[in-house]
Protein backbone atom coordinates (compact mmCIF):
# COMPACT_ATOMS: atom_id res chain seq x y z
CA UNK A 1 0.00 0.00 0.00
CA UNK A 2 1.39 3.39 -0.98
CA UNK A 3 2.39 5.45 2.03
CA UNK A 4 0.76 8.84 2.35
CA UNK A 5 2.98 11.87 2.33
CA UNK A 6 2.19 12.47 5.97
CA UNK A 7 3.16 9.01 7.18
CA UNK A 8 6.32 9.17 5.10
CA UNK A 9 7.74 12.40 6.43
CA UNK A 10 5.90 13.81 9.42
CA UNK A 11 6.87 11.18 11.98
CA UNK A 12 10.54 11.75 11.18
CA UNK A 13 10.27 15.51 11.53
CA UNK A 14 12.10 17.69 14.02
CA UNK A 15 10.56 20.37 16.25
CA UNK A 16 12.12 23.03 13.99
CA UNK A 17 10.40 21.62 10.93
CA UNK A 18 7.06 21.28 12.68
CA UNK A 19 7.36 24.80 14.00
CA UNK A 20 7.73 26.18 10.47
CA UNK A 21 4.52 24.51 9.41
CA UNK A 22 2.55 25.51 12.49
CA UNK A 23 3.59 29.13 11.95
CA UNK A 24 2.49 29.14 8.32
CA UNK A 25 0.96 32.52 7.63
CA UNK A 26 -1.27 32.99 4.60
CA UNK A 27 -0.53 36.71 4.68
CA UNK A 28 3.22 36.26 4.50
CA UNK A 29 4.61 36.60 0.95
CA UNK A 30 6.41 33.76 -0.71
CA UNK A 31 10.19 34.25 -0.79
CA UNK A 32 10.46 34.10 -4.56
CA UNK A 33 14.03 34.38 -5.79
CA UNK A 34 15.27 37.08 -8.17
CA UNK A 35 15.29 34.91 -11.26
CA UNK A 36 11.78 33.79 -10.38
CA UNK A 37 10.49 37.35 -10.59
CA UNK A 38 11.75 37.53 -14.18
CA UNK A 39 9.96 34.23 -14.89
CA UNK A 40 6.82 35.65 -13.33
CA UNK A 41 6.94 38.72 -15.57
CA UNK A 42 7.50 36.53 -18.60
CA UNK A 43 4.59 34.33 -17.56
CA UNK A 44 2.30 37.32 -17.08
CA UNK A 45 3.15 38.63 -20.54
CA UNK A 46 2.10 35.31 -22.06
CA UNK A 47 -0.98 34.93 -19.84
CA UNK A 48 -4.42 34.90 -21.41
CA UNK A 49 -6.23 38.27 -21.32
CA UNK A 50 -9.57 36.57 -20.84
CA UNK A 51 -8.40 34.33 -18.01
CA UNK A 52 -7.19 37.22 -15.87
CA UNK A 53 -9.40 40.12 -16.94
CA UNK A 54 -12.68 38.20 -16.78
CA UNK A 55 -12.24 38.11 -13.01
CA UNK A 56 -12.61 41.91 -12.72
CA UNK A 57 -16.01 42.90 -11.38
CA UNK A 58 -17.81 45.19 -13.82
CA UNK A 59 -21.29 46.71 -13.86
CA UNK A 60 -23.90 45.97 -16.53
CA UNK A 61 -23.19 48.87 -18.95
CA UNK A 62 -19.44 48.25 -18.70
CA UNK A 63 -19.85 44.55 -19.30
CA UNK A 64 -21.40 45.11 -22.77
CA UNK A 65 -18.56 47.40 -23.84
CA UNK A 66 -15.94 45.03 -22.49
CA UNK A 67 -17.52 42.01 -24.19
CA UNK A 68 -17.28 43.84 -27.49
CA UNK A 69 -13.65 44.70 -26.75
CA UNK A 70 -12.87 41.04 -26.06
CA UNK A 71 -14.47 40.04 -29.36
CA UNK A 72 -12.48 42.69 -31.22
CA UNK A 73 -9.30 41.56 -29.46
CA UNK A 74 -9.88 37.91 -30.36
CA UNK A 75 -10.55 38.84 -33.98
CA UNK A 76 -7.34 40.88 -34.05
CA UNK A 77 -5.47 37.95 -32.48
CA UNK A 78 -4.89 39.76 -29.23
CA UNK A 79 -5.05 36.87 -26.79
CA UNK A 80 -2.28 37.60 -24.31
CA UNK A 81 -1.01 40.69 -22.50
CA UNK A 82 1.97 40.66 -24.81
CA UNK A 83 -0.39 40.78 -27.81
CA UNK A 84 -2.38 43.61 -26.21
CA UNK A 85 0.65 45.74 -25.37
CA UNK A 86 2.33 45.29 -28.75
CA UNK A 87 -0.74 45.88 -30.87
CA UNK A 88 -0.67 49.29 -32.59
CA UNK A 89 -4.44 49.73 -31.91
CA UNK A 90 -5.24 48.14 -28.58
CA UNK A 91 -8.82 48.59 -27.30
CA UNK A 92 -8.57 51.26 -24.63
CA UNK A 93 -11.35 49.55 -22.63
CA UNK A 94 -9.16 46.45 -22.27
CA UNK A 95 -6.25 48.62 -21.19
CA UNK A 96 -8.47 50.22 -18.55
CA UNK A 97 -9.63 46.78 -17.46
CA UNK A 98 -6.03 45.62 -17.31
CA UNK A 99 -5.14 48.66 -15.20
CA UNK A 100 -7.99 47.86 -12.78
CA UNK A 101 -7.04 44.20 -12.58
CA UNK A 102 -3.43 44.89 -11.69
CA UNK A 103 -4.28 47.74 -9.37
CA UNK A 104 -6.45 45.30 -7.42
CA UNK A 105 -3.63 42.76 -7.39
CA UNK A 106 -1.24 45.38 -6.03
CA UNK A 107 -3.67 46.11 -3.18
CA UNK A 108 -4.18 42.43 -2.39
CA UNK A 109 -0.54 41.41 -2.41
CA UNK A 110 1.76 41.81 0.57
CA UNK A 111 4.02 44.78 0.05
CA UNK A 112 7.41 43.96 -1.50
CA UNK A 113 6.23 40.50 -2.47
CA UNK A 114 6.99 39.27 -5.98
CA UNK A 115 3.27 39.38 -6.80
CA UNK A 116 3.14 43.00 -5.66
CA UNK A 117 6.11 44.00 -7.81
CA UNK A 118 4.95 42.12 -10.90
CA UNK A 119 1.41 43.49 -10.61
CA UNK A 120 2.67 47.05 -10.21
CA UNK A 121 4.76 46.71 -13.37
CA UNK A 122 1.75 45.56 -15.38
CA UNK A 123 -0.45 48.26 -13.85
CA UNK A 124 2.09 50.77 -15.10
CA UNK A 125 2.39 49.10 -18.50
CA UNK A 126 -1.38 49.38 -18.99
CA UNK A 127 -1.12 53.15 -18.43
CA UNK A 128 2.00 53.45 -20.59
CA UNK A 129 0.48 51.61 -23.56
CA UNK A 130 -2.71 53.68 -23.37
CA UNK A 131 -0.58 56.81 -23.57
CA UNK A 132 1.67 55.79 -26.43
CA UNK A 133 -0.81 53.80 -28.56
CA UNK A 134 -4.10 55.56 -27.85
CA UNK A 135 -2.80 58.92 -26.70
CA UNK A 136 -5.04 58.69 -23.67
CA UNK A 137 -4.11 59.11 -20.03
CA UNK A 138 -6.17 56.47 -18.20
CA UNK A 139 -5.00 57.25 -14.71
CA UNK A 140 -4.95 60.12 -12.23
CA UNK A 141 -1.20 60.10 -11.74
CA UNK A 142 0.45 63.33 -12.87
CA UNK A 143 3.05 63.30 -15.64
CA UNK A 144 5.74 63.75 -13.03
CA UNK A 145 4.47 60.81 -11.01
CA UNK A 146 4.23 58.61 -14.09
CA UNK A 147 7.76 59.56 -15.15
CA UNK A 148 9.04 58.83 -11.68
CA UNK A 149 7.36 55.40 -11.72
CA UNK A 150 8.77 54.58 -15.16
CA UNK A 151 12.29 55.66 -14.19
CA UNK A 152 12.05 53.52 -11.08
CA UNK A 153 10.93 50.44 -13.04
CA UNK A 154 13.68 50.86 -15.62
CA UNK A 155 16.23 50.47 -12.83
CA UNK A 156 14.83 47.15 -11.60
CA UNK A 157 17.16 44.21 -12.33
CA UNK A 158 14.16 42.00 -13.09
CA UNK A 159 12.75 44.30 -15.77
CA UNK A 160 14.91 42.80 -18.50
CA UNK A 161 12.32 42.00 -21.18
CA UNK A 162 13.20 44.08 -24.25
CA UNK A 163 9.55 44.57 -25.19
CA UNK A 164 8.75 45.98 -21.76
CA UNK A 165 11.81 48.22 -21.62
CA UNK A 166 10.98 49.56 -25.08
CA UNK A 167 7.43 50.46 -24.02
CA UNK A 168 8.62 52.15 -20.85
CA UNK A 169 11.38 53.97 -22.76
CA UNK A 170 8.95 55.27 -25.40
CA UNK A 171 6.61 56.63 -22.76
CA UNK A 172 9.53 58.13 -20.85
CA UNK A 173 10.55 60.09 -23.96
CA UNK A 174 6.98 61.14 -24.71
CA UNK A 175 6.40 62.53 -21.21
CA UNK A 176 9.82 64.18 -21.06
CA UNK A 177 9.06 66.12 -24.26
CA UNK A 178 5.90 67.62 -22.78
CA UNK B 1 -5.06 -8.75 31.92
CA UNK B 2 -1.89 -10.93 32.17
CA UNK B 3 -0.65 -11.86 35.64
CA UNK B 4 2.89 -10.95 36.54
CA UNK B 5 5.66 -13.25 37.44
CA UNK B 6 7.67 -12.32 40.50
CA UNK B 7 10.37 -9.88 39.54
CA UNK B 8 13.63 -9.30 41.35
CA UNK B 9 13.50 -6.77 44.18
CA UNK B 10 16.05 -4.65 42.39
CA UNK B 11 14.52 -3.00 39.35
CA UNK B 12 16.26 -3.87 36.14
CA UNK B 13 18.10 -0.93 34.75
CA UNK B 14 17.01 -0.08 31.25
CA UNK B 15 19.88 1.20 29.09
CA UNK B 16 19.54 4.98 28.77
CA UNK B 17 19.08 4.74 25.04
CA UNK B 18 16.49 7.33 24.12
CA UNK B 19 16.08 5.96 20.63
CA UNK B 20 14.91 2.63 22.00
CA UNK B 21 12.12 4.43 23.82
CA UNK B 22 11.07 6.59 20.90
CA UNK B 23 11.52 4.02 18.16
CA UNK B 24 8.02 2.66 17.91
CA UNK B 25 9.04 0.27 15.16
CA UNK B 26 10.50 -1.95 17.90
CA UNK B 27 7.00 -2.42 19.26
CA UNK B 28 4.12 -4.16 17.54
CA UNK B 29 1.24 -1.93 16.56
CA UNK B 30 -1.89 -2.74 18.51
CA UNK B 31 -4.82 -4.20 16.63
CA UNK B 32 -7.71 -1.92 17.43
CA UNK B 33 -10.55 -3.92 15.94
CA UNK B 34 -11.86 -5.03 19.32
CA UNK B 35 -11.50 -1.43 20.50
CA UNK B 36 -13.75 -0.44 17.62
CA UNK B 37 -16.34 -3.00 18.71
CA UNK B 38 -16.28 -1.64 22.24
CA UNK B 39 -16.47 1.86 20.87
CA UNK B 40 -19.62 1.17 18.92
CA UNK B 41 -21.35 0.18 22.15
CA UNK B 42 -20.61 3.57 23.68
CA UNK B 43 -22.93 5.54 21.49
CA UNK B 44 -22.75 8.60 19.33
CA UNK B 45 -19.21 9.56 20.31
CA UNK B 46 -17.80 6.18 19.31
CA UNK B 47 -16.53 7.23 15.92
CA UNK B 48 -14.81 10.28 17.32
CA UNK B 49 -13.31 8.29 20.17
CA UNK B 50 -12.12 5.60 17.84
CA UNK B 51 -10.47 8.16 15.58
CA UNK B 52 -8.87 9.72 18.60
CA UNK B 53 -7.43 6.39 19.75
CA UNK B 54 -6.17 5.50 16.29
CA UNK B 55 -4.60 8.86 15.63
CA UNK B 56 -2.92 9.31 18.97
CA UNK B 57 -1.83 5.80 19.87
CA UNK B 58 1.70 6.68 18.85
CA UNK B 59 2.27 9.53 21.31
CA UNK B 60 0.50 7.57 24.04
CA UNK B 61 2.81 4.61 23.46
CA UNK B 62 5.83 6.86 23.45
CA UNK B 63 4.70 8.43 26.68
CA UNK B 64 4.10 5.07 28.33
CA UNK B 65 7.43 3.64 27.26
CA UNK B 66 9.25 6.78 28.35
CA UNK B 67 7.47 7.29 31.66
CA UNK B 68 7.92 3.69 32.75
CA UNK B 69 11.17 2.87 31.03
CA UNK B 70 12.70 1.63 34.30
CA UNK B 71 9.95 -1.00 34.64
CA UNK B 72 10.23 -3.67 31.96
CA UNK B 73 7.16 -5.52 33.30
CA UNK B 74 5.20 -2.46 32.26
CA UNK B 75 6.94 -1.69 28.98
CA UNK B 76 6.72 -5.26 27.71
CA UNK B 77 2.96 -5.10 28.25
CA UNK B 78 2.63 -1.69 26.56
CA UNK B 79 0.22 -2.86 23.88
CA UNK B 80 -2.11 -4.62 26.28
CA UNK B 81 -2.01 -1.63 28.61
CA UNK B 82 -2.88 0.79 25.83
CA UNK B 83 -5.66 -1.44 24.63
CA UNK B 84 -6.95 -1.77 28.17
CA UNK B 85 -6.73 1.97 28.66
CA UNK B 86 -8.75 2.49 25.51
CA UNK B 87 -11.51 0.04 26.43
CA UNK B 88 -11.58 0.63 30.21
CA UNK B 89 -11.16 4.39 30.13
CA UNK B 90 -11.48 6.24 26.83
CA UNK B 91 -14.45 4.21 25.65
CA UNK B 92 -16.13 4.01 29.02
CA UNK B 93 -19.24 6.07 29.44
CA UNK B 94 -18.63 9.45 30.95
CA UNK B 95 -14.85 9.38 30.71
CA UNK B 96 -14.73 12.19 28.17
CA UNK B 97 -16.84 14.36 30.43
CA UNK B 98 -14.15 14.23 33.09
CA UNK B 99 -11.83 16.17 30.82
CA UNK B 100 -12.16 19.58 32.41
CA UNK B 101 -10.85 22.22 30.08
CA UNK B 102 -10.58 24.69 32.91
CA UNK B 103 -7.95 22.45 34.45
CA UNK B 104 -5.76 21.98 31.42
CA UNK B 105 -5.21 20.58 27.97
CA UNK B 106 -6.97 17.45 26.78
CA UNK B 107 -3.72 15.78 25.76
CA UNK B 108 -2.37 16.32 29.29
CA UNK B 109 -5.57 14.85 30.70
CA UNK B 110 -5.08 11.84 28.42
CA UNK B 111 -1.49 11.46 29.51
CA UNK B 112 -2.27 11.76 33.23
CA UNK B 113 -5.16 9.37 32.87
CA UNK B 114 -2.93 6.81 31.17
CA UNK B 115 -0.25 7.22 33.84
CA UNK B 116 -2.80 6.68 36.62
CA UNK B 117 -4.25 3.70 34.77
CA UNK B 118 -0.83 2.09 34.51
CA UNK B 119 -0.04 2.81 38.16
CA UNK B 120 -3.36 1.25 39.23
CA UNK B 121 -2.66 -1.73 37.07
CA UNK B 122 0.84 -2.18 38.47
CA UNK B 123 -0.56 -2.08 42.03
CA UNK B 124 -3.13 -4.74 41.19
CA UNK B 125 -0.43 -6.79 39.54
CA UNK B 126 1.58 -6.30 42.71
CA UNK B 127 4.63 -4.89 40.98
CA UNK B 128 7.16 -3.69 43.51
CA UNK B 129 7.16 0.10 43.84
CA UNK B 130 10.59 1.43 44.43
CA UNK B 131 10.89 4.87 46.01
CA UNK B 132 13.06 7.37 44.20
CA UNK B 133 15.58 7.47 47.06
CA UNK B 134 16.22 3.74 46.79
CA UNK B 135 16.63 4.02 43.03
CA UNK B 136 19.33 6.63 43.53
CA UNK B 137 21.07 4.51 46.21
CA UNK B 138 21.21 1.67 43.78
CA UNK B 139 22.73 3.95 41.15
CA UNK B 140 19.62 3.84 39.01
CA UNK B 141 18.72 7.21 37.61
CA UNK B 142 15.01 7.95 37.65
CA UNK B 143 13.43 9.07 34.41
CA UNK B 144 14.04 12.77 33.88
CA UNK B 145 10.57 14.38 34.13
CA UNK B 146 11.09 16.46 31.01
CA UNK B 147 12.00 13.60 28.69
CA UNK B 148 8.66 11.76 28.56
CA UNK B 149 6.86 15.10 28.29
CA UNK B 150 9.08 16.29 25.42
CA UNK B 151 8.70 13.01 23.54
CA UNK B 152 4.97 12.94 24.15
CA UNK B 153 4.38 16.55 23.06
CA UNK B 154 6.48 16.13 19.93
CA UNK B 155 4.80 12.86 19.02
CA UNK B 156 1.37 14.28 19.75
CA UNK B 157 1.98 17.25 17.47
CA UNK B 158 3.39 14.98 14.77
CA UNK B 159 0.20 12.93 14.97
CA UNK B 160 -1.93 16.06 14.67
CA UNK B 161 0.04 17.22 11.64
CA UNK B 162 0.00 13.79 10.00
CA UNK B 163 -3.77 13.63 10.38
CA UNK B 164 -4.12 17.19 9.04
CA UNK B 165 -1.99 16.59 5.97
CA UNK B 166 -3.71 13.30 5.19
CA UNK B 167 -7.09 15.00 5.34
CA UNK B 168 -5.88 17.85 3.15
CA UNK B 169 -4.33 15.52 0.59
CA UNK B 170 -7.48 13.39 0.44
CA UNK B 171 -9.61 16.53 0.18
CA UNK B 172 -7.56 17.81 -2.77
CA UNK B 173 -7.53 14.47 -4.54
CA UNK B 174 -11.16 13.51 -3.93
CA UNK B 175 -12.65 12.61 -7.32
CA UNK B 176 -16.05 13.93 -6.31
CA UNK B 177 -14.77 17.49 -6.10
CA UNK B 178 -15.93 19.87 -8.84
CA UNK B 179 -12.82 21.94 -9.04
CA UNK B 180 -10.55 20.35 -11.64
CA UNK B 181 -7.47 22.11 -10.35
CA UNK B 182 -7.85 20.90 -6.79
CA UNK B 183 -5.23 18.16 -7.01
CA UNK B 184 -2.77 20.75 -8.28
CA UNK B 185 -3.35 22.73 -5.10
CA UNK B 186 -1.89 19.83 -3.10
CA UNK B 187 1.04 19.48 -5.54
CA UNK B 188 1.85 23.20 -5.34
CA UNK B 189 1.66 23.10 -1.54
CA UNK B 190 3.90 20.05 -1.43
CA UNK B 191 6.48 21.31 -3.92
CA UNK B 192 6.66 24.85 -2.66
CA UNK B 193 6.21 24.43 1.11
CA UNK B 194 6.18 20.88 2.47
CA UNK B 195 9.17 19.37 0.65
CA UNK B 196 11.46 22.32 1.45
CA UNK B 197 10.48 22.00 5.13
CA UNK B 198 10.48 18.23 5.57
CA UNK B 199 12.81 16.99 2.85
CA UNK B 200 15.17 19.99 2.81
CA UNK B 201 14.70 20.36 -0.92
CA UNK B 202 14.94 23.70 -2.68
CA UNK B 203 11.52 25.08 -3.57
CA UNK B 204 10.66 24.13 -7.14
CA UNK B 205 11.38 27.23 -9.24
CA UNK B 206 8.49 29.33 -10.50
CA UNK B 207 9.17 28.49 -14.16
CA UNK B 208 9.03 24.75 -13.50
CA UNK B 209 5.82 25.13 -11.49
CA UNK B 210 4.19 26.92 -14.42
CA UNK B 211 5.22 24.14 -16.76
CA UNK B 212 4.49 21.22 -14.45
CA UNK B 213 1.15 22.42 -13.16
CA UNK B 214 -0.03 24.25 -16.27
CA UNK B 215 -0.56 27.53 -14.43
CA UNK B 216 -2.38 29.98 -16.67
CA UNK B 217 -1.09 33.15 -15.02
CA UNK B 218 0.82 34.32 -11.92
CA UNK B 219 -2.48 35.16 -10.26
CA UNK B 220 -3.60 31.57 -10.64
CA UNK B 221 -0.43 30.35 -8.92
CA UNK B 222 -0.76 32.91 -6.15
CA UNK B 223 -4.43 32.10 -5.58
CA UNK B 224 -3.75 28.37 -5.52
CA UNK B 225 -1.00 28.73 -2.95
CA UNK B 226 -3.17 30.95 -0.81
CA UNK B 227 -6.01 28.43 -1.09
CA UNK B 228 -3.59 25.69 -0.07
CA UNK B 229 -2.51 27.54 3.04
CA UNK B 230 -6.11 28.25 4.01
CA UNK B 231 -7.07 24.61 3.47
CA UNK B 232 -4.18 23.52 5.64
CA UNK B 233 -5.25 25.88 8.43
CA UNK B 234 -8.84 24.73 8.20
CA UNK B 235 -7.94 21.06 8.37
CA UNK B 236 -5.53 21.74 11.22
CA UNK B 237 -8.25 23.49 13.22
CA UNK B 238 -10.72 20.71 12.44
CA UNK B 239 -8.26 18.01 13.52
CA UNK B 240 -7.60 19.70 16.82
CA UNK B 241 -11.30 20.47 17.34
CA UNK B 242 -11.99 16.73 17.06
CA UNK B 243 -10.26 16.11 20.37
CA UNK B 244 -10.71 19.51 21.98
CA UNK B 245 -14.42 19.53 21.32
CA UNK B 246 -14.90 23.08 20.09
CA UNK B 247 -13.38 25.62 17.69
CA UNK B 248 -12.55 28.01 20.46
CA UNK B 249 -10.72 25.34 22.44
CA UNK B 250 -8.97 24.29 19.23
CA UNK B 251 -7.65 27.81 18.64
CA UNK B 252 -6.20 27.91 22.14
CA UNK B 253 -4.71 24.43 21.78
CA UNK B 254 -3.08 25.37 18.47
CA UNK B 255 -1.38 28.34 20.12
CA UNK B 256 -0.22 26.11 22.97
CA UNK B 257 1.12 23.44 20.61
CA UNK B 258 2.98 26.01 18.53
CA UNK B 259 4.55 27.51 21.66
CA UNK B 260 5.51 24.11 23.02
CA UNK B 261 7.09 23.04 19.74
CA UNK B 262 9.00 26.34 19.55
CA UNK B 263 10.38 25.60 23.04
CA UNK B 264 11.43 22.12 21.96
CA UNK B 265 13.05 23.58 18.84
CA UNK B 266 15.07 25.98 21.00
CA UNK B 267 16.19 23.19 23.31
CA UNK B 268 17.42 21.05 20.41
Amino acid sequence: MKKSYASEVVFLSTPEQISQLLHLDEKKPEPWREEELRDMVRHQMSASLEFDLSSVHVNEPESKIISKSFIFAAQSEMRTFDDLFRNPNPPVELLRLSQRFFKQKVKESPKDSAEHKCSYLFYLLSIVVARIRCNINICRLTDEEQLHAINSMMKRFWVVDDRIRELLGDCQKRISKL
Amino acid sequence: MPRFKNIPSQAVRVPPNASAVSDVSLWPITVWSDVSVAGREVGKDAERLNALILNYQKPLRIFLLGQFRAFPEITKNADELLQGFATDKILSEGWLKKANRQKGRFRNFLRTSLKNYVLDWSKKARLPTIPLGELEDQGIEPVAPETPSNDFDLSWTQSVLAETLEKMENDCKAPSRDQPRRSQIWELFRLRLLDPIFKQTKPVPYGKLVEGLGLKSPSEGTNMLLTAKRMFKRHLNDTIAEYEGSEKAAESELVALAERISQLAEQA
